[in-house]
């Protein structure tokens, strides 16, 4: 699998993705945040270092993403981007609604 | 080995001949000093001279000294064989270089008895002469080889260009060639990547290890590896190559661009320092691991560790030789003295600790190997380094690709996968593939899901639907009979054009490029303004049959 997610503390978790984030990763994505979810407050960190492509419906799934925890304050961090990748994010002006570091 | 008799006497040298020969010895004799000295120079296998001290043409005394001084390289007793037994005649023959008497009247005894021990001294000294040689000839070969490893070291440690400020280190001049190792390596995203390490032992054998690591280490940091990968690989390597009792105790640790976020994986070194902006330890960071190469891929714990750090924290890292130095009286510097150091804020920690190790050290015996390193925990900062892509001269030849596609390949889900990888082999695409991977995908899937499969984007618009359109979408591919889409790739000069046409009945293109909203919520929608924002060039035609693309590579 392409995705792995792993608890780093009780309220951490970091979701690792493949070189490819596109639609063929949809529901292993959303199995990544939701299978965590034990009703209380999450923090998430996303971890893009192995990512080179990705497309909007990898936009879309973040999107999902933050939809689906948006009620309880949770925090969706994506770290370890790379410039290309950066650009991606800028231009769809997901650095407003994400913190990409 | 011969022995050489000088006397002016025939009787004399007769008498010493007649000794000589009934106890084996060969000999030669000389008249006098002057032919004494010819003799010697003539005679390599003369070992010991018997000297006369008064003679005509020139005495013994002169002669001892020209024999000694012409041939320093050559070991030669020479035994004064004398009837003057003052003091005054004693000591001349030893300031003159003699080494022995023999008094006369000879005595057969002890003139055989200094002959014998005599050629035992000649016999160490040739020993020792031989393995001084020998000696000198592996230092010169050592010192040779180490000049070469040396140059290989340096080159194969220090292949980044870039020095990150946020990094500090001292390397004792000798460590290096102990098996100590500091490695820093910036991260594609902007990060940095920094190793310290020591492998068990000393000298050559122990730096050895450093070569793989370090060529593991580079190797896997440009591809912006995790931690946990590059720990499991370095262990693996040396895992293969070390002997059982050989390993390297390592931090490996990684910090984000804005460094805020540090993953580190430690295994078997001292604890790692955690100092305040104003000073004063406030975290210890213990080794959770083994050294590196002890276990077998499948028992190794690969797991990192993941901190925050207040901004501008310091997290300082050392060898064994900084707590081990010794003063004078063999106390080592020890742990205590060393965390004083940081109850105080400091420019540099690495210099206030090399200083005061150096100093407590005056005197004690010298421990080369220390390394000691710190990483300020702020936004990374690289000097000299090319940020982002370093854009090539563009020398590509023109080329034109098509790929007609019918409908056992449109349902193929690597379709795109495929394409990039071809795509790929353009050398000039290298620093382009991610941005040209997200313009084919998007025309190619909007060709796809709405040209051939007349999909809804609408479906996208909560969470659920999002999924069942790609459902259907699966399902629509599986059964697709008829339909094809041709994609045309042409690159010119620095210009990428792409087109697309799919033999659908076209779509309303107009209304899957709606007008962009950057705060919308919609998780569909964003594909087209993505492609118009990297292609100048953007036009759909045919009824959104066609699409042609322009991307530059220069951009």
């Amino acid at each position: 699998m392409s995705i792995t997610s792993r608890k780093v503390t009780d309220r951490e978790y970091e979701i690792s993705l493949g070189e490819t984030f596109d639609f063929n990763c949809v529901e292993e994505f959303r199995t990544a945040y939701e299978s965590v979810d034990d009703g209380g407050k999450k923090d998430f960190v996303i971890d893009f270092r192995a990512t080179h492509y990705m497309d909007s419906s990898a936009l879309g799934m973040l999107i999902n993403m933050q939809k689906y925890w948006q009620e309880r304050n949770t925090t969706i961090r994506i770290i370890n981007t790379n410039p290309q990748v950066k650009k991606i994010f800028s231009i769809s002006r997901f650095d407003k609604k994400f913190t990409i570091v | 080995m011969k022995v050489l008799v000088v006397d002016d006497h025939t009787y004399n040298r007769d008498l010493l001949g007649f000794i000589l020969e009934d106890h084996e010895y060969e000999y030669l004799e000389a008249n006098n000093g002057s032919e004494a000295i010819e003799m010697v120079a003539k005679h390599d296998d003369i070992g010991i001279v018997l000297m006369d001290v008064n003679m005509p043409v020139m005495d013994g005394y002169e002669a001892t000294r020209i024999i000694k001084s012409a041939n320093p390289e050559r070991y030669i007793p020479i035994v004064f064989v004398t009837a003057l037994d003052d003091e005054e005649t004693l000591a001349k023959c030893l300031s003159v270089g003699g080494d022995d008497f023999v008094p006369k009247p000879i005595n057969e005894n002890v003139l055989v008895a200094k002959v014998k021990a005599h050629q035992r001294t000649a016999h160490f000294y040739k020993e020792l002469q031989e393995t001084n040689q020998r000696l000198s000839y592996h230092q010169k070969l050592m010192d040779r080889e180490h000049s070469i490893v040396e140059h290989v070291f340096q080159n194969s440690m220090k292949r980044v260009a870039s020095d990150c400020e946020n990094v500090r280190f001292h390397v004792s001049p000798m460590s290096m060639f102990n098996g100590d190792l500091i490695l820093v390596a910036p991260s594609p995203s902007g990060g940095v990547y920094l190793l310290l390490g020591d492998f068990t032992g000393h000298g050559l054998s122990a730096a050895i290890g450093c070569l793989p690591v370090a060529d593991i280490f580079y190797a896997m940091t440009q591809k912006q590896a995790s931690i946990s990968t590059i720990a499991a690989e370095i262990n693996a390597r040396l895992q293969d190559l070390l002997p059982s009792n050989m390993f390297f105790c390592a931090a490996i640790i990684e910090m984000s661009a804005a460094g805020d976020r540090l993953s580190y994986w430690v295994g078997g070194m001292n604890d790692l320092l955690v100092v305040g902006e104003q000073g004063g330890i406030e975290q210890l960071i213990q080794a959770q691991h083994m050294p590196l190469g002890v276990l077998e891929s499948h028992e190794f714990d690969d797991a990192t560790e993941v901190v925050s750090l207040p901004l501008n924290s310091r997290l300082f890292i050392y060898t064994d030789g900084v707590i081990e130095s010794q003063d004078a009286s063999g106390e080592m510097f020890g742990e205590e003295r060393l965390h004083q150091l940081f109850s105080q804020p400091a420019d540099s920690y690495v210099k206030r600790v090399s200083e005061a190790v150096e100093s407590f050290s005056a005197g004690g015996e010298q421990t080369d190997d220390l390394s000691i390193a710190e990483l300020v925990c702020a936004p990374v900062v690289l000097a000299g380094a090319s940020q982002g892509v370093v854009q090539a001269a563009y020398e590509a030849l023109p080329w034109n690709i098509s790929m007609p596609l019918s409908a056992a390949e449109l349902s193929r889900e690597d379709v795109v996968a495929r394409v990039i990888k071809l795509l790929g082999s353009e050398t000039q695409f290298d620093s382009h593939m991610d941005v040209i991977f997200t313009i084919v995908s998007e025309l190619y899937n909007n060709a796809l899901d709405h040209g051939i499969l007349s999909l809804d984007s609408k479906l996208k618009q909560n969470p659920e639907g999002f999924e069942s359109y790609y459902q259907q979408r699966g399902k629509a591919l599986s059964e697709l009979v008829n339909g094809e889409i041709s994609l045309n790739f042409q690159l010119s000069g620095d210009l990428l054009k792409i087109r697309i046409t799919d033999s659908g009945n076209g779509f309303d293109y107009q209304r899957v490029v709606p007008e962009y909203d950057s705060d919308n919520d919609l998780s569909f929608g964003r594909g087209m303004h993505l492609v118009r924002s990297f292609c100048p060039f953007v036009e759909y035609s045919d009824g959104g049959r066609t699409v042609e693309a322009h991307y530059c590579l220069t951009q």
